[in-house]
C-alpha cells in the first residue's frame, strides 16, 4: 500500500476546494494545519499576553487509484505568506496544479511564482472555466503569466469529475515526461471539453 | 532517570527526563503529510488506555490505515502535533508505516509510481 499527493495552488475563490471535492471519494476535510507565532490576523491567546497565533486551514480529498494506491489532493492555503508551509505542502508531491481564474489572473500570481522559483515539483496551469466558456484565448494567459513554454497550461471547468481527472492526469503525464523523457510528451496547450 | 556507573546520583543534580519524542521523521521514511499509518491490525486496548490522551485519539483512529493529514483531522490536532506524536508511535513500532515505494527516488521521478497513477486516473476521465 503507498500513497501520493498532487498540491491543488491559486488564489482565492479560484475553485481549488471546488476542484477537490469534484473528484474526491470523501467530503473535502479541512484540518488546520499550522499555527505561527508571526502574523497579522491576530488570535488573541490569553487577554494578558502580547503572543499572538493564527492558524491556517487547508482542504484536502482522497482517490483511489488502484487497490494499492491512494491519491490524496491537497488544496494550498490562499495566502502568499504562508509559503514556508507551501514548503511542507509540496515536499514529496509528485506534481502541482495551479488554478487560474481569468477573471482576476493576478490572484494566482503568488501560486505561479512559487512553483516557478521555489518548488522542485513539476506543476502546470490550468485556467477554471466557470461557466464552461472560454474568455480568452490561452495563448493570452500565457503571455499575462509570463508562463514559461515547458509549462503545460490548460483549461477545464473543475466542478466536474471528469474534468478535473484529466487535469490531474495532466500533471501526471508532464511529471512523466520528465522522469522518463519519450515521445508521448508534447502538449502545450490543451483544452477539456 | 538513567544512572551512569561513577556518577553517583547528588542531591544537587537536578533530575531530568529525556522528552520520549526526538526530532520528527524516523530517518528512513520521512513523515509526509500524505504518509498512510496504521495500528496494522494489532490495536492493543491495554496499551491505549496508558497512552496520553491525544496520542490515544490518534492510536485509535489509526485503527484503520489512514494518512498523517486525515489523523489531523480526525484528532481535532493541528498537522505538527499530529506528526510528532505518530512518529512517536512509529518509533515504538505501536504504528507502522504503508510504503512502497524505493525511499531513493522522488514521488515525482518514480516512473513505476506514475504509470500507476496514470492507469488509475484514465479510468476516471
Amino acid at each position: 500500500m503507498t500513497s501520493a499527493k498532487i498540491v491543488i495552488a491559486g488564489g482565492f475563490g479560484v475553485g481549488k476546494t471546488t476542484a477537490v471535492g469534484a473528484i474526491s471519494e470523501i467530503p473535502p476535510i479541512r484540518t488546520e494545519s499550522w499555527m505561527t507565532a508571526a502574523a497579522t490576523q491576530i488570535d488573541k491567546l490569553d487577554p494578558g499576553t502580547e503572543k499572538t497565533t493564527t492558524t491556517v486551514a487547508m482542504d484536502f480529498g482522497r482517490v483511489t487509484v488502484d487497490d494499492s494506491l491512494v491519491l490524496y489532493l491537497f488544496g494550498t492555503p490562499g495566502q502568499p505568506r504562508f509559503w514556508p508551509m507551501w514548503d511542507d505542502l509540496v515536499r514529496g508531491a509528485v506534481g502541482a496544479l495551479v488554478l487560474v481564474d481569468t477573471r482576476n489572473l493576478e490572484s494566482s500570481f503568488p501560486a505561479v511564482n512559487y512553483f516557478e522559483n521555489d518548488a522542485q515539483v513539476p506543476w502546470l496551469v490550468c485556467v477554471n472555466l466557470f461557466d464552461g466558456v472560454t474568455l480568452h484565448r490561452l495563448a493570452d494567459v500565457r503571455a499575462a503569466l509570463s508562463l514559461p513554454a515547458h509549462i503545460p497550461l490548460i483549461a477545464t471547468d473543475v466542478r466536474h469529475r471528469r474534468n478535473v481527472a484529466q487535469a490531474l492526469l495532466a500533471v501526471v503525464d508532464h511529471a512523466y515526461a520528465k522522469a522518463a523523457p519519450g515521445p508521448d510528451s508534447s502538449y502545450q496547450e490543451v483544452q477539456f471539453a | 532517570m538513567a544512572t551512569h556507573p561513577g556518577y553517583a546520583r547528588h542531591w544537587k543534580v537536578r533530575p531530568y527526563m529525556r522528552a520520549a519524542s526526538g526530532r520528527v521523521g524516523t530517518g528512513r521514511r520521512p513523515l509526509l503529510i500524505h504518509t498512510l499509518v496504521s495500528t496494522g491490525g494489532r490495536f492493543d486496548p491495554m496499551l491505549a488506555a496508558t497512552l496520553a490522551p491525544a496520542t490515544r485519539r490518534l492510536y485509535e483512529a489509526a485503527r484503520t490505515m489512514c494518512s498523517v493529514a486525515e489523523l489531523s483531522a480526525h484528532c481535532g490536532l493541528s498537522l505538527g502535533v499530529t506528526r510528532v506524536l505518530v512518529s512517536d508511535l512509529l518509533k515504538t513500532n505501536e504504528l507502522i508505516l504503508h510504503d512502497d515505494r524505493p525511499t531513493d527516488v522522488r514521488p515525482s521521478n518514480d516512473v513505476a509510481l506514475l504509470e500507476r497513477l496514470r492507469a488509475g486516473l484514465r479510468k476516471l476521465t
